[in-house]
């Protein structure tokens, strides 16, 4: 378990991107929401990422563009991934 | 010892490329070409990685073992590609001609608006490729490039041609392939290569040649989340100024199923892997990954992650390392060679004639007391070679004579177990001197850096005289190396006397064609005003 809780909305992103993901060793709830998720931490790469992208797009109703200043702050961690969802999601 | 004589500028330049490009397009195709062959000759003898690596590919394509013929074709197919780049980048295709097959496989997608992946591999010349797009103004492409592992390249790019450097998607950061797949969405027709997997990527077993390799999933999974078709594509070389375009489909749509997707990537990766086969069997020669293959990619997939992340960085510094030594060593090289050209051969003659002079003409005998620096010669078996016993033997002879004597022996670990230092320091303890007027400096790997690091352990005292003890083909040299760096040495030299045997006068010439690239080298340096290139071999 990590230290901090999840917040509901980022429970459920956490639950996305584990099945999505096919991260069949981890929890969605042990997910450290601060902690990075790609290359360290949850070492996800680039492949991933157009899977999540694909994936929200499907869920959310919004596409992810692949602007870079913007997505390194986006795909920075759980947290900021699920606010910026929660700030762009359609449905 | 002698494997790179002098490290010249560690990096490109856009002086360099702009020298390169200069030569190629105004010395024209022909003599430049003409210039591959002392080049590629060149980095055939000292390029021992690169070397390997073709053997290893050649013996399983030709099915027998390469001769030094076969590996000379091999790296000169090489060089030939890359001075093409330079016509290929600027547009000026005239000077070649080029066969298409299955063009329409391009046109039709290109038509269709709807993008797709092209897929190529380091199998030919993809700028061959490249500029096939260029001219077909309507066929919309970008290409998937690894900008920071290939910096050099980028600024080649750059420099010859700003419009096609705008269509480079850098590989790098979790919005690498969602750029792709934007991208394929707007109809473009991505270009990648397929046949190298690099860190931390996800990666299937394959066949080729019968063994086993891995190869990336990206350019096949991002086909099946696009949902595009994947075109392969070959740019292959054939000698003279002829090129073959080679096109097909390998997918017309890939469909995956999220339990087996692993085992349908592979058979998809085998796939690409059977026609990378069959066009490696036809073109041997344009197989560009210059490494062993089969070792290094699979062995790449067993290892633990932390483990294999580091061997391939460690590999991505070594290709670094020659793509930057090919790049400002084949320019100041080039340049070497068109001013030997230039002078019909008078320059190489000239410093022939001083070097020979200088192993005719330096004593056997000095008078200086202090410091007896002898520089080292790489190991044979890890066993000191008989160049090498001759300049330690002398410099024992020196120590006896005169006890005011000490003995700094200079070289690194080059390919063996030992350093040459310590190998000389053992060789001399077993000849009965005593081993406290024994020091040694066994971090140093060439001529240049074992000069510098002499330097240091002497220290900045120039008045005090010290003798250098090498043989006497690479006196005139270490000498102009020396003064290079500032340090005036009393030259003595290892043999009684020059024999003239034919090994000797090759070795003469060898060391008047590495001076004359030095000073061409030097004199290019100063006059672009390089200070930081130039620090290194001041």
């Amino acid at each position: 378990m990590s230290l901090e809780a999840l917040s509901p909305f980022e429970l459920e992103v956490a639950r996305l991107l584990v099945e999505t993901l096919h991260l069949e060793d981890i929890k969605p709830e042990d997910i450290a929401p601060e902690e990075p998720l790609f290359n360290e931490g949850l070492g996800l790469d680039s492949i991933d990422a157009l899977e999540l992208a694909l994936a929200i797009s499907k869920n959310y109703g919004f596409q992810m563009r692949s602007d870079e200043q913007q997505n390194q702050r986006v795909f920075a961690s759980l947290r900021a991934l699920s606010a910026h969802i929660a700030e762009h999601r359609v449905h | 010892m002698s494997r790179q004589w002098v490290q010249l500028p560690e990096r490109g330049s856009v002086w360099t490329l702009r020298l390169i490009r200069w030569i190629a397009l105004h010395i024209g195709r022909p003599a430049s070409r003409a210039l591959l062959y002392p080049i590629t000759l060149y980095f055939l003898m000292t390029a021992g990685e690169a070397r390997r690596g073709s053997r290893l590919f050649l013996r399983q394509a030709l099915k027998r073992e390469p001769s030094w013929r076969d590996q000379f074709r091999h790296i000169h197919c090489f060089a030939a590609t890359i001075l093409d780049r330079v016509y290929f980048l600027t547009g000026r295709l005239e000077h070649f001609e080029i066969e298409v097959f299955g063009g329409q496989w391009i046109l039709d997608q290109a038509a269709s608006g709807r993008g797709c992946i092209l897929l190529g591999s380091h199998l030919g010349s993809f700028e061959a490729l490249r500029a096939i797009g260029l001219n077909l103004k309507h066929v919309p492409i970008r290409i998937l490039m690894n900008t920071r592992h290939n910096p050099l390249m980028t600024r080649l790019l750059d420099a010859l041609n700003p419009a096609l450097a705008q269509t480079i998607i850098p590989v790098g950061g979790p919005e690498t392939l969602l750029k792709v797949q934007e991208s394929v969405e707007q109809g473009y027709l991505v270009g990648a290569l397929g046949d190298r997997v690099v860190p931390g990527e996800k990666a299937v077993h394959c066949r080729f040649f019968g063994q086993d390799i891995a190869l990336p999933i990206a350019p096949i999974l991002l086909a099946a989340l696009a949902g595009c078709p994947v075109i392969l594509c070959f740019g292959l070389y054939r000698g003279g100024n002829r090129y073959q375009l080679y096109f097909e489909p390998l997918a017309e749509q890939v469909v995956l199923d999220r339990r087996h997707r692993q085992e349908q990537l592979g058979v998809w990766g085998q796939r690409y892997a059977d026609r990378l086969e069959h066009y490696a069997r036809d073109a041997p020669y344009n197989w560009f990954n210059f490494y062993d293959y089969w070792q290094e990619t699979p062995s790449l997939l067993i290892k633990s992650k932390e483990g294999w992340v580091r061997k391939i960085q460690k590999m991505q510094r070594r290709f670094a390392r020659q793509r930057a030594m090919g790049w400002d060593g084949l320019g100041t090289l080039l340049l070497s060679n068109i001013l030997l050209l230039a002078t019909l051969g008078l320059s190489g003659l000239w410093l022939f004639r001083q070097v020979w002079r200088i192993a005719r003409d330096t004593p056997f005998q000095v008078v200086e007391s202090g410091w007896v620096v002898v520089l080292g010669v790489r190991l044979q078996g890890d066993q000191v070679s008989s160049d090498y016993a001759c300049r330690l033997e002398r410099a024992a002879a020196l120590c006896r004579a005169d006890s005011q004597r000490r003995i700094l022996l200079v070289g690194g670990q080059t390919g063996g177990s030992v350093s040459e230092a310590e190998r000389g320091r053992q060789f001399l303890i077993k000849k009965g001197l005593p081993i406290d007027l024994l020091s040694i400096e066994d971090q140093s790997l060439h001529t240049l850096d074992n000069l510098r690091r002499a330097r240091q352990v002497l220290g900045e005292d120039r008045t005090q005289s010290w003798v250098l003890v090498t043989s006497r083909y690479h006196l005139a040299r270490s000498e102009i190396l020396a003064r290079g760096l500032g340090l005036h040495p009393v030259l003595c030299a290892a043999e009684e006397h020059l024999h003239l045997a034919p090994l000797v006068l090759w070795r003469l010439a060898l060391e008047a064609g590495y001076l004359h690239w030095y000073k061409v080298g030097r004199a290019w340096a100063l006059w672009t005003g390089r200070h930081r290139s130039l620090a290194r071999i001041t």
